[in-house]
């Protein structure tokens, strides 16, 4: 019989479920704005201005290049931002696949790339216009520039190609700065390695770190007309940001272990990673239970066909780095939000696809326990079938959703436009999305309640009672933390509901109305 | 592998330490907020109800007191002070928001004066947006199309574009019209009422503060009337001493000094009987002479009108002319020293550095 040529076979077997994955991404592309960043974001490509929140501080600069390039052959700004994502996160599937093979070779890498592409979370990144999914993507091109520089620690060309992808991650998402610890540890490595010296070629790398990130900079300063534009730009925010009353009403402190359980807990494992898919779970964790029992079975036995085992160096290098990204993400970010512990997620499933296919390869060889090792191996091999089938199915329907099913702001929005009366709407973040919208309405933010009743207690005093108040369930719920009385004027008028995977905070909008006092009459 | 995790940490917490702190955890810092609609809203929310906190309303009200004393005159603090003291909650309010009008036409003023800069001018701009946000509930229609003049300016002032990519020009006079549509708009909405105390400063308050709105509006468009400003001070301090060399000088210039209420309009024809009665000699010079006494009441008549003393309107300018040309410092947000800039961050990377070079003495990386 002839030899199946098996990696070829792997090989485009990988590179045709990639291509399906971008092309799914393009034909599903989000013709929602759903969130104020991703207002943000859209109004960014047609005029880049920083004090009008477009996009919001930092800037992200070369995230809104690339939207700017991609427009040159797509002219809706949201679909060329989109489509900069999608492009962004199959072109991660290189780096991936680099990183890949040391370990494992290269027909089970082309793989490794589906393994971790087709995680639904991270798939449907790049069918919206946020700047985690070009974030994402740039963060393997960096993590794999700097296992290559740290293979020749004294190339300066491999410590500059390391610096300039920081440089460029810096430029499309700021936040992502602790993976920093990364070149930290580059550098720390540079200067052991060159043994005694003066330390120039530190100071020298240092420079150059510095100075890849000065070009994003200086993009941003230069968007603001002069360095003291941008100066000025950047002293009223700070300024703004202290002088906003009534600003610091919204944020609601939540305890570390409440934080630490909801980021890992909520959102890595079960929004990210799991795509709130009960088989999935099912399905990874009979992987993992398989993967551990075969590992302890196969220790001791080498495997003369796969290479060496990882360097701990570089395990430990990992796990620094993500730890680094977890604290920054459980005590500097928003809690509600699962985007933001997406990172952690592609380098655990590569960790995860590289030990089981290391363990499926070991449980090969002989071994005293012949029937349950083979028994296993099969299982495991099973399961990641299952796995990646069950991931595909459930990220295209998910994809289906998205693209289909209008957010809960958007539903809002066409409920607003059929009211004859004329109205006035209160909301926190949704306002923003209405203005993408061209609400023709009156819609604004407010989040204290002083200020609310004497706005509609002059309004009422000047039209009367024909102007009715709207608020969103946001708002009144923050009414309610600064006064308990604050629900008694409210009425509940409609509930709009989307799926709370797309939409974190949003997913579920009830509109009230506020009754005067003379009509909430006696019964 | 110890020796990693070790140094890691190291790394780890420094860069902790030096990260930006919260920069976008909950809310988004916004730099589009004016102070004085700011105190606005405080005031507004403690005053209302039936039991309103007139105490926190003065707090409020006496942070911004000096701003609105150096920008909009001792007039416009005199009458909010007169308000918050008899408890005048309604007026009190109501003069707040034409306060608020007044800051937006100062903003804009600004913006165009210094129309070059642009990122000076585009915080102008935001923050006259902020305080038209907090003045749009009360209106009661025309918000849409106002908030549209306040884009199509933003646009008009252009954008230098990312990297050059979406550079776009500047219009200067599609800006000035589009400001000018919203002050026109807005300002007729919201009265202001001078603060009447029982005695006669009422009548110098009210010709003030139209002399004041006038002032920025005259430099804006010098080109109707060029000689009206430099006509009335002078002709105004020569009403008085009738610098006029023509002999009907006594008798006109009483006239020219109290261009009272009793309408210029009986001043013209008083006038010309008086040119023409005088000395032929005398004819020549005090035509033109008389003419401009003529024009420049006629011109401060319908900005000040009992100006019953000349000298209240002179006071007046001179008053609002050196508060303009104190203005213009002021508005700039030149608050740092670039030297302490400098000095800071070199000492941060100094200690920085050496804080690496002692933990590698130790061994620790």
């Amino acid at each position: 019989m002839r030899r199946l040529p098996v990696r070829k076979l792997a090989w485009f077997g990988a590179a045709a479920a990639l291509a399906g994955l971008l092309a799914l991404n393009l034909l599903y592309a989000g013709t929602f704005v759903r969130t104020w960043d991703e207002a943000d974001f859209v109004f960014a490509l047609d005029r880049f201005d920083l004090l009008a929140m477009q996009p919001h501080f930092p800037g992200y600069p070369f995230f809104i290049g690339g939207g700017m390039i991609a427009r040159l052959w797509i002219s809706d700004p949201l679909l060329a931002l989109t489509a900069f994502n999608a492009l962004m996160t199959a072109g991660s599937a290189v780096p991936i696949f680099l990183l890949a093979r040391r370990e494992v070779g290269a027909g089970a890498a082309a793989w490794a790339a589906v393994w971790v592409g087709a995680t639904p979370y991270l798939w449907l990144m790049g069918s919206r216009p946020m700047s985690e999914c070009a974030g994402i993507a740039a963060l393997w091109w960096f993590l794999w520039s700097v296992r290559e520089a740290a293979d020749r620690p004294r190339s300066l060309w491999r410590y500059v190609a390391a610096a300039a992808l920081f440089g460029a991650l810096m430029g499309i998402r700021l936040s992502y700065f602790p993976f920093g610890v990364a070149l930290v540890l580059l550098l720390a490595l540079c200067r052991r390695s060159f043994g005694g010296g003066r330390g120039w070629g530190l100071l020298l790398r240092l420079l150059i770190a510095g100075a890849f990130q000065l070009v994003g900079v200086l993009g941003l300063m230069l968007s603001e007309g002069s360095v003291q534009g941008f100066w000025q730009l950047a002293e009223a925010f700070v300024a703004g940001h202290f002088s906003e009353w009534g600003g610091g009403i919204g944020a609601v402190d939540v305890p570390l272990a409440e934080r630490v359980a909801t980021v890992f807990g909520d959102h890595l494992v079960r929004d990210v990673l799991l795509g709130r898919s009960a088989v999935v779970g099912a399905i990874a964790s009979a992987l993992l239970v398989l993967v551990a029992w075969g590992s302890l079975l196969a220790r001791g036995r080498t495997d003369s066909a796969a290479s060496g085992s990882v360097e701990p160096r570089y395990i430990a290098w990992l796990i620094i780095c993500l730890a680094a990204y977890a604290v920054w993400a459980v005590l500097g970010q928003n809690v509600e939000k699962a985007r933001h512990v997406a990172p952690l997620a592609g380098p655990l499933l590569l960790a995860c696809y590289i030990a089981a296919i290391r363990t499926f390869r070991s449980l090969r060889l002989p071994s005293h326990a012949p029937r349950v090792s083979r028994a296993i191996r099969l299982g495991i091999g099973a399961v990641m079938a299952a796995y990646l089938c069950a991931q595909a199915f459930h990220g295209v329907r998910l994809l289906r959703e998205q693209a289909e099913r209008p957010p809960a702001v958007y539903q809002l929005h066409d409920y607003l436009g059929e009211l004859r009366e004329p109205f006035t709407v209160y909301t926190w973040e949704e306002t923003r999305v209405l203005q993408y919208l061209q609400a023709d309405y009156d819609h604004r933010r407010i989040v204290t309640y002083g200020y609310f009743l004497a706005v509609v207690a002059s309004a009422a005093e000047e039209e009367g009672a024909g102007r009715r108040i709207l608020l969103t369930d946001h708002v009144l719920d923050g009414f309610l933390a600064q006064n308990p009385e604050a629900a008694r004027l409210a009425v509940p008028l409609a509930r709009f509901e989307s799926n709370a995977l797309f939409d974190p905070v949003y997913s579920r909008i009830t509109l009230y109305e506020w009754r005067g006092a003379a009509e909430q009459g006696g019964p | 592998m110890i020796r990693w995790l070790r140094s890691g940490l190291v790394a780890l917490a420094l860069l902790l330490g030096i990260a930006p702190a919260q920069a976008l955890a909950y809310s988004y810092g916004d730099a589009n907020t004016e102070d004085v609609a700011e105190t606005f809203k405080l005031i507004e929310a403690s005053l209302n109800g039936a039991s309103p906190d007139w105490e926190a309303a003065a707090n409020a009200y006496k942070v911004r007191r000096s701003e609105i004393k150096s920008h909009f005159g001792d007039a416009v603090a005199a009458t909010l002070d007169g308000n918050l003291e008899q408890k005048d909650a309604k007026l009190l309010v109501a003069n707040y928001k034409a306060v608020l009008v007044m800051n937006l036409e100062r903003r804009f003023s600004y913006a165009q004066k210094g129309f070059d800069d642009y990122a000076a001018t585009k915080i102008l701009l935001a923050k006259a947006k902020a305080t038209f946000d907090v003045l749009s509930p009360y209106l009661s229609s025309g918000t849409a199309e106002i908030n549209k003049a306040f884009d199509e300016a933003l646009d008009a002032l252009g954008n230098p574009g990312l990297f050059g990519v979406g550079k776009k020009a500047s219009d200067p006079e599609l800006f000035k019209a589009k400001v000018e549509f919203i002050h026109g708009k807005v300002k007729p909405s919201f009265p202001y009422k001078a603060y009447v105390k029982p005695a006669d400063k009422d009548t110098v308050k009210e010709t003030e503060k139209p002399e004041q709105q006038e002032q920025p509006k005259a430099s804006a468009q010098p080109s109707p009337s060029p000689d009206a400003k430099p006509a009335e001070p002078s002709a105004s301090q020569e009403a008085q001493p009738a610098s006029e060399s023509a002999s009907p000088s006594p008798s006109a210039s009483p006239e020219a000094s109290s261009p009272s209420s009793e309408a210029s309009q009986e001043a013209e024809p008083s006038d010309t009987p008086e040119a023409s009665a005088s000395a032929e000699a005398a004819q020549a010079e005090a035509s033109p002479a008389s003419a401009s006494p003529e024009e420049s009441p006629a011109a401060s008549e319908p900005e000040a009108e009992p100006s019953a003393s000349a000298s209240a309107s002179v006071e007046a300018e001179a008053a609002a002319l050196p508060a303009d040309a104190e203005h213009a410092p002021m508005e700039r947000i030149d608050r740092t020293n670039t030297t302490v800039t400098i000095v800071v961050i070199a000492g941060v990377a100094l200690l920085i550095g050496g804080a690496l070079w002692l933990m590698r003495k130790k061994g620790l990386i």
